[in-house]
Order: structure tokens, then C-alpha cells, then sequence
């Protein structure tokens, strides 16, 4: 085997605050070799991105980083900013999340690509200009961008998808020999998405670099990586070959985290989901750091952090594990059976959505549009759809960004209006809300619910938990009585403790702040709740709870859900109807279990194709349509 | 296993948004700076409440006899050219120097909040016409328009006052609506439109509290101007009737004399320049306060 190109030794990051210091990583050892692409995994608040800056020298001021980081034979964490220059774009490359942000707004991208490129030609002159230029070019179609008007195009002007090439592009200009991508596709389409990390992948065995791959979803780590490292609270807990680790995780965190992703291919009974959320390191210091979410904790785990050790050369190996399997569990042992066992019974289907639709639909909506005017320019977002979603169902409806399908809840909400079209909701004419009846309006409230995307900004960050839920409360019910016992009811129905009331939502996480707005809309006890991408903020153990919550409260309320998302898995699990929106259509409708077994339209099969595969063809597939789409 | 799927943590364990709240959340103790201008501040408000009783003389007692008398003794500061107590003018001053810019700031905050938060929540037509009512009381020379008005109807300080508040709720109203305006269209507004919460409920108790800490400082703020702004006018003829013990009336009446007293004009001075900064920087102080009441993440 050669040498490692990359070799970190028990990195630790620590933040300077008044109390000392807090740990944001403890421990991470990792090892890449040239040509192999390894994942670090991670929710957020594991220490991933601080691994990944600590890696290229770009902490921030007040972090520190300890332990080794060797690279061509020098100890990176030892190096002035001088000679940091010499590594960072040469050596070691860098992709960020965010395409938006990334590239300096002010410059047209030929020359954000030019200004990394190793200086060549004789610079200030007309050939070296020209040289320069043509090599900016030859670097946008290396990422598939064949049109060369591209290089005189500004950041702002290209798609989300573009930009990323463009980074992708800037950060390879002087060819470094490690490249790390930091959620380089999470902020885009699925689709989008596919075509982004397919073609990193090329580009890294074209040019056999090393690839570190930082990403909190686990398909698109199978999909990309040969060995994945799981990091939780700042200490690895596991490390193995993709393949091995998908097949087997052996790891109660690992294992939580696999079956908290809803799978693609099938419709479960229930998602497993791991409690609580990710805690800080320093919380669980001394301790296994996952012991306190932990279904197998026992009072082994409680002393002392186990130490990750290699499976196949441990004291007692375990048996049909072969070397290169690290593990920090000490029960591994005794609860492998049960780890098999419960994927086992998670992965059974669950029983099919009936087929029909129930008889009376509650809202319906007939060739609606909306037209947004800026200045003198229109935009449809909603070109003539048709939907309905009757009493009690749960209702899916599927698109990318742009799709139109938030401006459709949003005029189902009332806060836009229709431009034109028929929306009845509960036998009332609502298209538009400002011209109907205040008694009509009433009773629209409270039959049609809404929970936003960001749990962040959608409550009130003034106002305590009690407050908001206590508003909505009087709205329901201006006499209401034992209001604060309402809350805890409230409280209790979306699984918080009745304490919560006093606090204000910035104590909370934001999987306890999903829980409240979902509280806050059931208040006013709705007959259809409208979830605008409710989880896509949040982290997959909790995404898998507060999915398992909406299904819960289906099953007790009887509440029907219209269930907004781009995620093809999510959809499965929750919905019986779908809609598939593109450009403001509805390009295909019917049952959900139907349409994803044998979707028809054109449009369709792309996003299905788009979820994150394991398999070799799934990045393949992509290749060959992103050269078409770049070429057009 | 049924039991954990929808519970959420206990509540023993502090949520990761608790424990990464940036460093400006944190609770800060004031600086030393800010703990000055609240003693002078104080000092003020002592001498608004209880300026009579702890006045050593009678602050119009005259004493022609007595008339520029320099600092010491039973004057501590001096006489003035009636032979008149300064220390205790400076005391007796504090109430309209102190009164007047509150019931100003008081006043517009009021006013200029609630047309801010109307303009800046509903937006369209409303929007339109209070802005441009707005635009047109900027372009007007506030000075001027209170030099005009009072010298026509006479004068007095509580023309000026009423004057002062109209020219400043535009300041109020600007800097609210700005802030409501950025409010708008967060989630937790449009939340509690769905809910159904009454608009001037969503303006007063949703958006309000989220712009309060600009709303404070701008209070603040437009407190240290009026109280310049009042002392002016008194200096200038404009306000206080003539005799009345005001810091600005102070100023234009020790003029003369400025070089046999001094203490009888740097005193006001410095009182107006203090009180003014301190105002400033407690409101500068609260804003930031206020903010990290509610900082989201």
C-alpha cells in the first residue's frame, strides 16, 4: 500500500470561553491516500467543519487546534500563515457548502478561476492576458461548462448548481493533490446534486487526488466514498469501509443514524429514531458520548470513553470481521444480535396505503395560478394546477426549489393570493383571503394549519413557549380557561415537558423548536396541517422523530397533512397521494406507493433516479445527461 | 422501544442552541463607562425630583448686593449679575432641561412606533403615504420652523416642546418602520397570520418586541437631541420665559459675564453636554442588551 497522503493524529479543537475552554473535537485520527475518497459523517454539532478547518488552517480566531495533521512530511498545525499560503489551493484543496456565498460577488468567474491559476505567461500583457484566459476556460469545461461566455458571467447570474462548478473549478486551478469538500451538494437540488458530486468524482480519479467528503447524509457517503469515519459529539465512534459499514454497522450511533434515514425504496411501519440530540463534547467527556441516547447503555459506558479499536485485532476479535473496522462500542459483543434483529424489523414494509381516496375533499384546488410582478418583470410560479386534498389524508406534493409548491402553501395558507383560479377549502371560496367574510375567515383558520421550514425564525424569539402557545390558544378560544394546563397538554402532545412553557425558543434545539410550532398550529386544533418542508433543517435522528410525531398525531387526531418536500424518502414514508410539481405544474399524480414504483413522466424518473445510491451506476447515470444539459 | 420514538430529550439535558449561543448573547456586565453615565444620569433625576428641598438657597432670590460673586462660601458656585444663587439655578434648571426632552422622546417614540409598525407591517398604500408625510418633514428645517412658529405665537417652552415632538416623530417612524420591515416576512409573523391573530396585536405584541432595541436607542437618542435642542432655543430667546432657572437661559445670561464668572456658563454647559452623552451612550448600552434578549441562535 503507499504511503498516506494525509495523516492526522488525534486532532483536538478547542474553543478559548470564560469557563476555560470548551472541546469542540477531542479526538480524530484519519488517514487518506492518494485516489481514495473518505467520508467524515457527522450531524451537525459533531465536529465535522471544525475538522475539515482545522485541516486547511482556517480556524477561527479564539480556536486552537492540538495533535498532528502531517502532510508531505510537515506537521500542518505548526505552520505560520506564510506558509499556510503555500499549502492552501496547492496542496490542499477547498469546497465549501454554500455556492452562494462562496464566490466574491464582485468579480465575473473566469477571473475568480484566473486569480488561483499558477501564474503563467508574462503577466500585465496582452498574451499572458489572453493565455490566462484561455486556461479559465479550459478549467470551466474540465466541470463541464462548455460555454465559454461563462468566464465573463458574474456569480449572481449563474444557478445554484453553476456556481458550484465554478468553486469546484477556482478550487482545483493549481491542481492540489487533496481536495476537501465540505457539504459541497447539500444546499442544492437532488438532481443538482447528483451532477455535482459525479463530477468531483471524475474529476478526483481522473486526477487521482485524495478526497474528503463532509457530509451529514449517509447515501450520499455510500454513494461517493470507500471509508467513512462517523463522528459524534467530537470523537469518532466509527470507522469502516462504505460497503462494510452499510452492510453492517457496528456501532449503536451508526446504526441509529441508518435506520433513522427513511429508505428510499420502501415504506416502513415506523422509522427508528435515536432521542435527543447531539450533545457537546464536553458534556459527555469521560463517558462513551453517545451512552445518554444510547437503547444499550449500561454502566460500562459510563467509564471512561472507550477507545476506537480495530474489530479483527482486538483481544476478543469478532468473529466475520475483517481488519480495517474500527469501533468505539464496548458492548459490541453482547448486542450485535439485537443490532441485527432491530434492522431486521425495521426494514419490514409496512402495511399499503389504501388505494382510494377518501370520498370528500376538504380542499380543492382547480387550475390555480399565481403571477409575481418585479418591476417589469413576471414570474409564474404557479402555472394552472389542480390539487385536492381530502379529509383526514396525507397528502404528498414533491419538487425542487422553484417548483412553485411553497407558493401554493402559502396561498392555501392565505398569505398570498391566487391570480387566478378556484381554491375551496371546507366548501369556502378562498383564493382570495382578503375578500372573504370575517366569519369565514375565522373558521378557514381554523380548519387549515401551517409549519415552516425553519424552525430558526418561525417563532417568535421574543416571546416564551407558554406565550406563543397561550396566544394561540385564546385564538381558538378567547375564554379559554386553565390556559397554562392547555399548554402542557399541548406540550405533552408533541412530546416536550411541560416546563418548556417558561423558556424562550433560543434554549431550544431546533428539532424542540419544530416540536413547538407543530404544537402552536395544532392549537387551534386544524383539520389539515400544511408542512412546508418541515424537516429538511433538522438532522437525520431528528428528522426521523418529529416524522415519527406527524405520523403519531395523524393516528390520533385524524388530521390530514398536504406534505411538502424534495425528498423523494420522506414523501414515501408519509404520504398516501402524491403530486410531482416542476415549473409550477403538476406533472404527475396519483397514489404515492404508484407513482414511485412506476412513475411515468419524464420528470419523475429524474428525481427518483436523483436520490443518493450506492451503486456504481448511480454516479455514472448522471454523467452522461449532465454533459448533455452542461452542452445545451 | 415504542415509548422513546416520540418522546423528545429530558429536559435535564441543555440543547446544543443553549449551549452554542454566541458570545455576544452572553450577559455582559456593563463597562465602567456605562456605569458613569448612569450616576450622572441619576444625579439628574435626583435633581428633577427633589430640586426644591435640596436646593442650599433660593434659586431666584436676588441680591443685587451680592451680584458675580466668585465660587466659594455660601455660593459654591457663585453668583450670577442679580446676584443670584448659580448652584442652586443649576439644580432648579435640571426640571425643564430633564421634562421637556422626555416628554419629547416619550411622545414620538409613541406616535412614530405605532405609525412605523403600521407603515412598515401593512406596507402598500399606507406605506406610501406615511412615508412621503415622512419625506416631507425631513426636508423641512426643523430649527427654522420652530423659530418661525414660536416667535409668531410668542414663544414659550411648551410650544417648543409640542413643536420638537412633530418634528420628531419622522425620526421614529423612519428607523421602526425599517425594522418592521425586515420583521414582516419571518416565519413567526406569517405564523401568527395563519393563527389568525389580529393585526394590530401582531404589530404591537409580535413585531414590536423584535424592534424594540432599535426603537429604544432611537428614544434615547432623540432624548440627548431634544434636550440640545431645548437648551438652544432657551439660549436663544425661544423658550423658557425670562427668569426661569433653565441651563440654556443659563448660558445666554452669563455670557456677559463670562469672564468674571465662568463657573456661572461652564457649569450649565458641562450639565447639558453630560446629561446629553450619557443619554446616548445608556440608550447605545441598552440596544445591545435588548438584542441579545432575543438572539435566535
Amino acid at each position: 500500500m503507499n504511503d498516506p497522503l494525509l495523516d492526522v493524529r488525534d486532532l483536538r479543537v478547542s474553543r478559548r470561553s470564560p469557563s476555560g475552554a470548551d472541546t469542540l473535537v477531542s479526538s480524530v485520527s484519519l488517514t487518506l491516500r492518494a485516489g481514495e475518497t473518505i467520508g467524515i459523517v457527522g450531524e451537525s454539532g459533531s465536529g465535522k467543519s471544525m475538522t475539515a478547518k482545522a485541516i486547511t488552517g482556517l480556524l477561527p480566531p479564539g480556536i486552537t487546534a492540538s495533535g498532528e495533521v502531517r502532510y508531505g512530511g510537515r506537521n500542518l498545525l505548526t505552520l505560520r500563515e506564510r506558509e499556510w499560503r503555500g499549502i492552501r489551493g496547492r496542496e490542499i484543496g477547498l469546497i465549501l457548502q454554500d455556492p452562494f456565498t462562496m464566490l466574491n460577488p464582485v468579480l465575473r468567474c473566469g477571473t475568480i478561476i484566473s486569480e488561483s491559476l499558477p501564474r503563467a505567461g508574462a503577466p500585465g500583457t496582452a498574451a499572458g492576458r489572453a493565455q490566462r484566459r484561455a486556461e479559465a476556460v479550459r478549467r470551466l469545461a474540465e466541470v463541464g461548462i462548455a460555454d465559454p461566455a461563462v468566464a465573463d458571467r458574474y456569480p449572481f447570474q449563474l444557478s445554484g448548481g453553476m456556481r458550484q462548478r465554478v468553486a469546484i473549478a477556482a478550487a482545483l486551478a493549481r491542481d492540489p493533490r487533496v481536495l476537501i469538500a465540505d457539504e459541497p451538494s447539500t444546499a442544492l437540488d437532488a438532481s443538482t446534486q447528483q451532477d455535482i458530486l459525479a463530477l468531483i468524482k471524475r474529476v478526483q480519479q481522473a486526477r487521482g487526488m485524495g478526497l474528503v467528503l463532509i457530509t451529514h447524509d449517509l447515501r450520499v457517503a455510500f454513494a461517493m466514498c470507500d471509508r467513512i469515519y462517523v463522528l459524534y459529539a467530537g470523537s469518532l465512534l466509527e470507522t469502516a469501509p462504505a460497503g462494510e459499514l452499510e452492510a453492517e454497522p457496528l456501532h449503536p450511533y451508526s446504526h441509529g443514524l441508518l435506520l433513522s434515514e427513511p429508505p428510499a425504496d420502501h415504506r416502513v411501519r415506523d422509522l427508528v429514531s435515536i432521542p435527543g440530540s447531539v450533545p457537546a463534547p464536553d458534556l459527555v467527556a469521560g463517558s462513551c458520548p453517545f451512552a445518554p441516547r444510547c437503547r444499550w447503555a449500561a454502566a460500562a459506558c459510563e467509564q471512561g470513553a472507550p477507545p476506537l479499536i480495530d474489530l479483527a485485532l482486538a483481544e476478543v476479535p469478532l468473529p466475520g470481521v475483517a481488519p480495517g473496522r474500527l469501533s468505539a462500542c464496548l458492548r459490541l459483543p453482547d448486542i450485535r444480535d439485537d443490532m441485527v434483529a432491530l434492522r431486521e424489523q425495521a426494514g419490514q414494509d409496512a402495511v399499503a396505503a389504501p388505494p382510494g381516496r377518501s370520498a370528500a375533499p376538504l380542499i380543492q384546488v382547480s387550475d390555480l395560478r399565481k403571477v409575481f410582478r418585479q418591476g417589469s418583470r413576471t414570474v409564474t410560479a404557479l402555472d394552472g394546477v389542480s390539487v385536492e386534498v381530502g379529509e383526514g389524508e396525507s397528502v404528498g406534493l414533491v419538487g425542487e426549489s422553484g417548483s412553485g409548491k411553497t407558493t401554493l402553501a402559502r396561498v392555501l395558507a392565505g398569505l398570498e393570493s391566487a391570480s387566478s383560479g378556484q381554491v375551496t377549502i371546507d366548501g369556502v371560496p378562498a383564493a382570495d383571503w382578503g375578500k372573504l367574510a370575517g366569519k369565514d375567515r375565522r373558521r378557514l383558520r381554523g380548519t387549515i394549519q401551517i409549519v415552516f421550514q425553519d424552525p430558526y425564525s418561525s417563532l417568535n424569539p421574543m416571546h416564551t413557549i407558554g406565550a406563543a402557545l397561550g396566544e394561540a390558544i385564546a385564538i381558538r378560544d378567547p375564554a379559554a380557561k386553565n390556559v397554562s394546563g392547555q399548554v402542557a397538554e399541548l406540550l405533552q402532545s408533541v412530546g416536550l415537558p411541560a416546563g418548556y412553557a417558561r423558556r424562550r425558543p433560543a434554549t431550544l434545539s431546533g428539532g424542540e423548536r419544530q416540536r413547538v410550532a407543530i404544537a402552536r398550529a395544532l392549537a387551534v386544533r386544524p383539520r389539515v396541517l400544511i408542512c412546508d418542508e418541515p424537516v429538511s433543517a433538522l438532522d437525520v435522528s431528528v428528522q426521523a422523530q418529529i416524522l415519527n410525531l406527524l405520523a403519531a398525531i395523524r393516528a390520533d387526531r385524524g388530521i390530514g397533512y398536504l406534505f411538502i418536500t424534495h425528498d423523494l424518502s420522506i414523501v414515501r414514508q408519509i404520504s398516501d397521494y402524491l403530486y410531482v410539481m416542476h415549473h409550477g405544474r403538476v406533472v404527475e399524480s396519483g397514489p404515492t406507493d404508484r407513482v414511485l414504483a412506476s412513475p411515468a413522466d419524464p420528470y419523475t424518473i429524474k428525481l427518483l433516479d436523483s436520490v443518493p445510491r450506492p451503486e456504481a451506476d448511480w454516479l455514472a447515470g448522471s454523467e452522461a445527461l449532465s454533459q448533455g444539459r452542461a452542452a445545451s | 422501544m415504542t415509548d422513546t420514538v416520540v418522546a423528545a430529550p429530558p429536559p435535564a439535558a441543555p440543547s446544543p442552541a443553549a449551549r452554542a449561543r454566541p458570545v455576544t448573547a452572553r450577559r455582559r456586565r456593563p463597562s465602567w463607562v456605562i456605569v458613569v453615565c448612569f450616576v450622572i444620569v441619576a444625579v439628574v433625576v435626583v435633581m428633577v425630583v427633589f430640586g426644591s428641598v435640596i436646593a442650599p438657597q433660593n434659586p431666584n432670590a436676588q441680591n443685587p448686593l451680592n451680584a458675580l460673586a466668585k465660587p466659594g462660601g455660601a455660593h459654591w458656585l457663585g453668583t450670577d449679575s442679580l446676584g443670584r444663587d448659580v448652584f442652586s439655578r443649576l439644580i432648579a434648571g435640571a426640571r425643564t432641561a430633564f421634562i421637556g426632552p422626555l416628554v419629547i422622546a416619550g411622545a414620538s417614540m409613541l406616535v412614530g412606533n405605532l405609525l412605523g409598525l403600521w407603515a412598515g407591517y401593512r406596507g402598500g398604500r399606507v406605506d406610501t403615504v406615511i412615508m412621503r408625510w415622512v419625506d416631507l418633514m425631513w426636508s423641512v428645517p426643523g430649527l427654522l420652523v420652530i423659530i418661525v412658529v414660536s416667535g409668531t405665537l410668542g414663544g414659550g417652552y411648551w410650544l417648543a416642546v409640542g413643536l420638537l415632538v412633530i418634528l420628531t416623530i419622522p425620526f421614529d417612524t423612519r428607523v421602526v418602520r425599517a425594522a418592521a420591515l425586515e420583521q414582516a416576512p419571518r416565519p413567526y409573523v406569517e405564523a401568527a397570520r395563519t393563527l389568525g391573530v389580529p393585526g394590530w396585536r401582531i404589530m404591537v405584541w409580535h413585531i414590536w418586541p423584535n424592534v424594540s432595541p432599535v426603537a429604544v436607542a432611537n428614544a434615547f437618542l432623540n432624548f440627548a437631541g431634544s434636550l440640545t435642542a431645548l437648551a438652544g432655543l432657551s439660549f436663544l430667546g425661544l423658550g423658557v420665559a425670562p427668569g426661569t432657572p433653565d441651563w440654556g437661559l443659563m448660558l445666554s445670561e452669563g455670557l456677559q459675564d463670562l469672564f468674571v464668572n465662568p463657573v456661572a456658563v461652564l457649569a450649565p454647559g458641562a450639565l447639558i453636554v453630560l446629561t446629553a452623552t450619557s443619554m446616548n451612550l445608556i440608550g447605545d448600552w441598552l440596544q445591545e442588551r435588548l438584542s441579545s434578549r432575543g438572539a435566535t441562535r
